[in-house]
């Protein structure tokens, strides 16, 4: 299982005092937060909603939460990914509230553009990842993406662990199927 | 989901590649299939694509951060009713539509969500208050659905908003809002964001060919509304019904509430098959997740869904969880047909 792919973030010791400002209020620590941190937080939130106008709203109440409750950060993830987990229990929230209308967003979507060139592979993988079924694709995103337990995924998205699992496993079996010969072995 | 590897001939599911991959599986059972990937080239070449797929996830591109994130939020934090991104789907169908029957957006599309985009943004930074949106009271729909011709079409009225209150019908068209033109709804929601929710607005529209002028007074967006308490437009509903000439392809199928047509066929509520008129305009739906449900005994246009095994169905949300349900099982979909009640039964993957 892949690890939770983090790009490149502060040292631990820069993100706890940017943190330490944000809670004092310095905007100027936001913004640095926000320079640093917003491509991250919007992929994450991208891939979980599948649309890039929600995943826009998300980075920008992410962070807004994120500066008004800085003095919460204990240091114990990066803070590009806590901000990013933030934007997950919004969109998860999201998902929750608009369910009727989200569940049908999965091709009306307003697309997001990849930040650079990727490979014709990757690209088509992440097509059929943001085609998945909303169901398996936040399962997919918290657990196979992001990192999270089990348990703490299947809390987040309202099901038992089993569910969750099942929901990982169906999904994962989705895009194996979309993979192209030659990554095959 | 389609899969173009065969099948397992002991019945293994892909899925259960996934599970050995990953360790989650009983001991037992990861002993059977253990034995069994000897034998089953289907299962050994799932294993090998989990694990390919590991590598792959790895890869999957980064995005930026749209330009309307270049500055970093101003705005103190407020539950939102509404989001942006809403908004900015309006730039093809505001309230409901677009789910329903939103094609991929064109660049005209996205240029127009952008203006939307940015013109909440502008308001935010304005420090607009209260925090509800100004509305009209109506739905508008993708521009290449509704009949062709200048202004914003009212695709489905909340007959107790606004416009409804003026006197307005669904199909009935804005043409401009206090003097201002409107040519598409990302237009008109920037129109409407110069006032409050509560002003009175003029609001020239174009109603059975006449033109005229209606005084509004604008009501707060609701962050959604349930579709059987529109009133939708009979010339829209119509549209969803011609059979492209190529027949139906599952690309282009979605499906529509229809409660008019529902309560004609004496049912209390149902989700309608509908058509789209090209392929390249087609909203695929849930449904290209599931191409079996149309297969030669499957669904067809104007269809209208009531039941998933025995649980009725009255939104489109509803038949959606039921689905991704019975994804794993045989089951039966109870349908109104010609006016008839049928009954489709239906194998996963098949």
């Amino acid at each position: 299982m892949p690890q939770p792919s983090t790009p490149p973030e502060a040292a631990p010791s820069a993100d706890a005092e940017i943190a330490r400002r944000m809670a004092a209020g310095d905007r100027a620590a936001l913004e640095e937060a926000y320079r640093r941190h917003r491509d991250r937080v919007f992929s994450t939130a991208y891939r979980l909603m599948a649309d890039a106008g929600s995943a826009a709203d998300l980075t920008h109440d992410a962070f807004v939460r994120a500066f008004e409750r800085a003095a919460q950060y204990r240091g114990e993830a990066a803070l590009g990914t806590w901000i990013s987990r933030i934007a997950l229990n919004l969109g998860l929230r999201q998902l929750r509230r608009e369910r009727w209308l989200l569940r049908f967003a999965a091709e009306r979507a307003w697309r997001a553009v990849p930040a650079e060139p990727a490979p014709a592979a990757a690209i088509d993988l992440d097509r059929a990842l943001l085609r998945l079924p909303a169901a398996l694709r936040t399962a997919l995103v918290l657990v196979t993406l992001e990192g999270y337990p089990h348990a703490e995924a299947a809390a987040a998205l309202g099901i038992s662990e089993a569910a969750c699992r099942q929901r990982v496993h169906r999904a994962r079996a989705a895009l194996a199927a979309e993979l192209r010969p030659e990554e095959e072995e | 989901m389609a899969d173009r590897f065969p099948a397992c001939a002991q019945g293994y599911d892909p899925a259960d590649a996934s599970r050995f991959h990953l360790g989650d599986m009983p001991a037992a059972e990861r002993t059977r299939y253990d034995a069994h990937l000897d034998d089953c080239p289907s299962c050994r070449g799932a294993v090998a694509r989990q694990a390919a797929l590991d590598g792959a996830l790895g890869g999957l591109p980064a995005y930026r951060a749209p330009e309307t994130l270049a500055r970093p939020p101003r705005a103190a934090w407020r539950p939102r009713r509404l989001g942006a991104a809403a908004l900015a789907a309006a730039g093809a169908a505001a309230l409901l539509l677009l789910p329903l029957l939103g094609p991929a957006p064109s660049q005209r599309m996205i240029a127009d969500a952008l203006a939307a985009d940015a013109a909440v943004i502008a308001g935010r930074a304005a420090g607009g208050a209260g925090g509800a949106t100004p509305w009209l009271g109506f739905a508008t729909c993708a521009d290449w659905i509704v009949p062709p011709g200048p202004g914003v079409y009212v695709c489905a009225l909340d007959p107790a908003g606004p416009l409804a209150r003026a006197g307005l019908h669904a199909g009935d068209v804005v043409l401009a809002i206090e003097g201002r033109p409107v040519e598409s709804a990302a237009e008109m929601y920037g129109a409407l964001l110069r006032h409050e929710v509560g002003d009175a607005v003029r609001v020239r529209v174009r109603q059975g060919g006449r033109e005229r002028v209606v005084g509004a007074r604008l009501a707060a967006r609701p962050a959604a509304a349930n579709p059987f308490d529109l009133e939708w437009s009979p010339a829209l509903l119509a549209s969803l019904d011609r059979v492209p000439p190529g027949g139906i392809d599952v690309d282009s199928v979605f499906i529509a509430l229809d409660p008019a047509a529902a309560a004609r066929m004496g049912v209390a509520g149902g989700v309608r098959v509908g058509l789209v008129p090209t392929r390249a305009q087609a909203a695929a739906t849930l449904f290209s997740a599931l191409p079996y449900l149309f297969g030669p005994e499957g669904l067809r246009a104007g269809d209208v869904i009531i039941a998933v095994q025995d649980e009725p169905v009255r939104d489109p949300g509803r038949l959606w969880m039921l689905l991704m349900d019975v994804q794993a099982v045989p089951f039966a979909l109870r349908v109104v047909r010609d006016g008839r009640p049928i009954q489709l039964r239906f194998v996963p993957g098949t």
